[in-house]
């Protein structure tokens, strides 16, 4: 009998101890072990009587430590935000091995100082220290209302002590609205972004000028890069520069073909060209794709009443207002067809 | 009788052009206060008037006489222009409409930024780039250092700021790093994407960098260390006061060897996890500058595997201050560096920062530690004497293949004196090596 007590004896003590040896930010399984210790006023308090809502947090701390006192200001905070909320912080003090008045009075000075408002403890002959096997201080279990370990954790890491306040967080708050992810792809020369981005203000403002300048230095700092060419080819067209902005508009599709900003625009300065069949029969191929775009119906309406057919003009501009019903471009163009023909 | 309206209409139009083809220099509709003088512009008058890129309104119309008021019986002789502002204002809206307003147009000078007449330029304004005209008034020095931003360089200073009324300080277009993110959008996409950001960054880029002129890389203010000891000089005197500095402070990038200036996923704005981090420099063996011998540390903790806690939450900042200390190793309070040390409480400061201090202070304890004897606290017996052994002399402060991280021999003059600790029924054994026989009985 006693080589069996000895034999489970062993297990225990190892099965323990590696359980100490492994990563404390894992979250363990097991329970924490019920106690109960004296308050500051010499009362007894127990784990049970002591578990919040839905969930705890243990705190073995020492006012020798300055990690601990500085978890316990941390944990004060959000004691504050969550004690409605169900959270409680449990702090068992394991100043000394026998804590005599004055190092009794230097804790409760220090709580005072620190304005700290959750249980405080006091763990007189280290028992509970043993018991949880605490090795440093500050060391931290969080528990949930079963006394179930859901976290643990020693010290004050920095990584650590994010992962352990985060995890009470989202226990509370819920997943944390997840950072916006970066952009996966070709990644764009960043002098040139910052040169389109200007040019971009500067067309906006209706500085063509000065737009155009950083638009071509935007798009000779990275080659590849489509919007300098397109917003270069809208201020060749604002300018009634119709071949130039061909020009750059073929530039794109030469980069990528089937981009169906720069085809409709294609079209329209086909139109523009008196190359209206050739408009046509190109915005008619995108319509076939896409026949939600007000703007190749919009484009198309003109490319007709460029060649001349009113009729079927018209009903392209009636097309695209059905599908896009405040695109300043619909009448702007449709009185350009009526004006143009009638004159 | 179409005919005859459409012969009519084309001769009016032909006859209109020719007269302005055939007498170009002469603006044909020019008028002045007294409709008999004749038109201020001709070949030998103003003769380059209207003949820019953007002329304004009344010159290209020939209403000279809308400005310029003759004066009474005089045929060449105009009223002085008192008022600049009020006169452009009986055409244009007041531009002076928000909180701040550019002091020319406070003052009604729009002539100090805009021609009256004409210029090449868009709105008629003076000299191109823009910038030209704004360093008749401001100090240019301050657009001339060694690195120029790109709109200052480029002479674009309306990108950031209007020219004329803004509800902003300096008239900018928008306020703090929303005006940088802008152009910047890379920067905002970088910022977003990250868990922590630095303070200005979220605010104003300003704090760091100068937005028109530098001498230093990056458009910043000062070089680094220096512009983040702005901010951090609790850092600057630390490091000042320090006897022994982490030599990442001034090699390479420096503070920016570990942090991020702007947004990163960990506290601190740490590039990467801090233990990762310290590993990226310390996987090779390093010569301090007193000639000290660095481990590879990186290839210690690969081979062994029983971590001391700090290493075990990946933070060597548990031991090490990674700036400065004064203390060898940069470690944050008193360590004996050598195998023997007197016991004080104040020699383990270090250890005693997370450990019990009372664990090498009480003889006796049955829950202090499990290194007992009974109820004989051997950490007490081994340390708490004059010729102390150091907590190195058993424990391997980083990492070792045994529990506790116990080392499996301490170097003792030439020879690596093995520990050999071995658990046993009763405890453990140190024997042979530092023990014949002693064993340690474990009482849990």
């Amino acid at each position: 009998m006693k080589n069996i007590t000895f034999v489970f004896s062993i297990f225990l003590f190892f099965f323990l101890f590696s359980n100490l040896c492994l990563g404390q930010n894992q979250a363990d399984s097991s329970l924490a072990s019920p106690f109960t210790l004296k308050d500051f006023n010499g009362k007894q308090q127990s784990l049970n009587n002591l578990l919040g809502k839905n969930l705890s947090v243990i705190i073995f701390w020492a006012t020798w430590g300055v990690d601990s006192i500085k978890m316990m200001s941390d944990l004060q905070k959000l004691y504050v935000k969550y004690r409605k909320k169900g959270l409680n912080v449990i702090g068992v003090c394991v100043e000394q091995q026998v804590i005599n008045d004055s190092l009794r009075k230097k804790i409760i000075d220090t709580v005072k100082q620190k304005q700290i408002t959750f249980p405080l403890l006091l763990d007189y002959r280290l028992q509970t220290f043993k018991l949880y096997y605490v090795i440093a201080v500050p060391t931290m279990f969080v528990i949930d209302k079963s006394r179930k370990i859901l976290f643990k954790l020693a010290g004050y890491p920095i990584v650590g002590h994010d992962k352990l306040f985060n995890f009470i967080l989202e226990f509370f708050e819920g997943k944390p609205r997840a950072a916006a992810k970066k952009r996966i792809g070709r990644k764009v020369n960043a002098s040139a972004v910052r040169f389109y981005n200007m040019a971009r203000f500067e067309f906006k403002m209706g500085r063509s000028f000065s737009a155009k300048g950083h638009a071509m230095k935007a798009a000779k700092l990275d080659t590849s890069f489509i919007k300098p060419l397109l917003l270069l080819a809208k201020i060749e067209l604002r300018e009634k520069q119709i071949s130039n902005a061909a020009k750059y508009i073929e530039r794109i599709l030469k980069l990528k073909p089937n981009l169906s900003v720069a085809l409709l625009l294609k079209g329209f300065l086909l139109a523009k060209q008196d190359s209206a069949k050739k408009a046509i029969k190109l915005l008619n191929d995108i319509i076939r794709t896409d026949s939600t775009s007000a703007l190749a119906f919009c484009y198309l309406g003109y490319a007709y009443g460029m060649n001349n057919n009113l009729k079927q003009s018209l009903l392209e501009f009636k097309h695209a207002e059905a599908l896009s019903k405040n695109d300043y471009r619909i009448p702007l163009l449709r009185s350009e067809v009526i004006q143009g023909l009638v004159n | 009788m179409k005919f005859l309206l459409s012969i009519i209409f084309f001769g009016f139009i032909l006859g209109g052009t020719l007269t302005t083809t055939i007498f170009p220099t002469e603006l044909s509709t020019a008028k002045t206060q007294n409709q008999d003088s004749p038109s201020c512009v001709t070949s030998k008058c103003h003769a380059s008037m209207g003949k820019e890129a953007f002329v304004h309104g009344p010159v290209a119309d020939g209403d000279c006489g809308s400005c310029h008021e003759l004066l009474p019986n005089e045929k060449h002789k105009f009223k002085h222009i008192k008022n600049i502002g009020e006169l452009c204002y009986s055409c244009h809206d007041s531009k002076a409409t928000e909180s701040i307003v550019h002091k020319p147009v406070m003052q009604g000078k729009c002539i100090t930024c805009h021609d009256p007449h004409q210029s090449n330029y868009p709105f008629q304004i003076k000299k191109n780039p823009v910038s030209k005209i704004c360093v008749t008034c401001h100090n240019k020095n301050m657009f001339e250092k060694k690195f120029v931003h790109g709109p200052t360089a480029a002479g674009d200073c309306i990108i950031c700021h209007e020219p004329h009324t803004s509800n902003n300080p300096n008239l900018l277009v928008q306020t703090g790093s929303k005006l940088c993110f802008g152009c910047h959008t890379e920067m905002k996409d970088d910022l977003v994407a990250a868990k922590k950001v630095h303070k200005p960054a979220r605010n104003n880029c300003t704090d760091c960098h100068n937005p028109h002129s530098t001498d230093f890389k990056y458009m910043l203010k000062n070089q680094i260390p220096n512009l983040c000891f702005n901010c951090h000089n609790d850092i600057e005197k630390h490091v000042e006061k320090s006897l022994v500095r982490h030599d990442a402070l001034t090699i390479k990038k420096k503070c920016l060897n570990c942090h991020s200036p702007h947004g990163a996923e960990y506290s601190m704005q740490l590039t990467a996890q801090p233990m990762t981090l310290c590993l990226n420099c310390h996987d090779r063996t390093m010569t301090t500058k007193n000639g000290e011998k660095l481990r590879n540390m990186k290839l210690l903790l690969e081979k062994n595997k029983a971590w001391h806690g700090p290493i075990r939450n990946k933070s060597c900042t548990g031991c090490h201050d990674v700036h400065c200390s004064d203390f060898f190793r940069i470690l944050v309070k008193q360590y004996p560096a050598k195998f023997y040390a007197a016991f004080t409480e104040n020699q383990y400061a270090l250890c005693f920062n997370c450990h019990q201090p009372t664990l090498a202070e009480v003889a006796e304890t049955t829950t202090l530690t499990g290194f007992r004897e009974g109820d004989r606290s051997l950490h007490y017996i081994h340390v708490n004497r004059k010729r102390g052994r150091a907590c190195r002399a058993c424990h391997q402060t980083h990492a070792s293949k045994l529990p506790f991280h116990i080392r499996a021999a301490v170097p003792f003059g030439k020879w690596m004196l093995p520990i050999n600790y071995t658990k046993t029924k009763t405890g453990g054994k140190c024997a042979p090596g530092c023990h014949l026989q002693n064993n340690i009985r474990e009482q849990l």
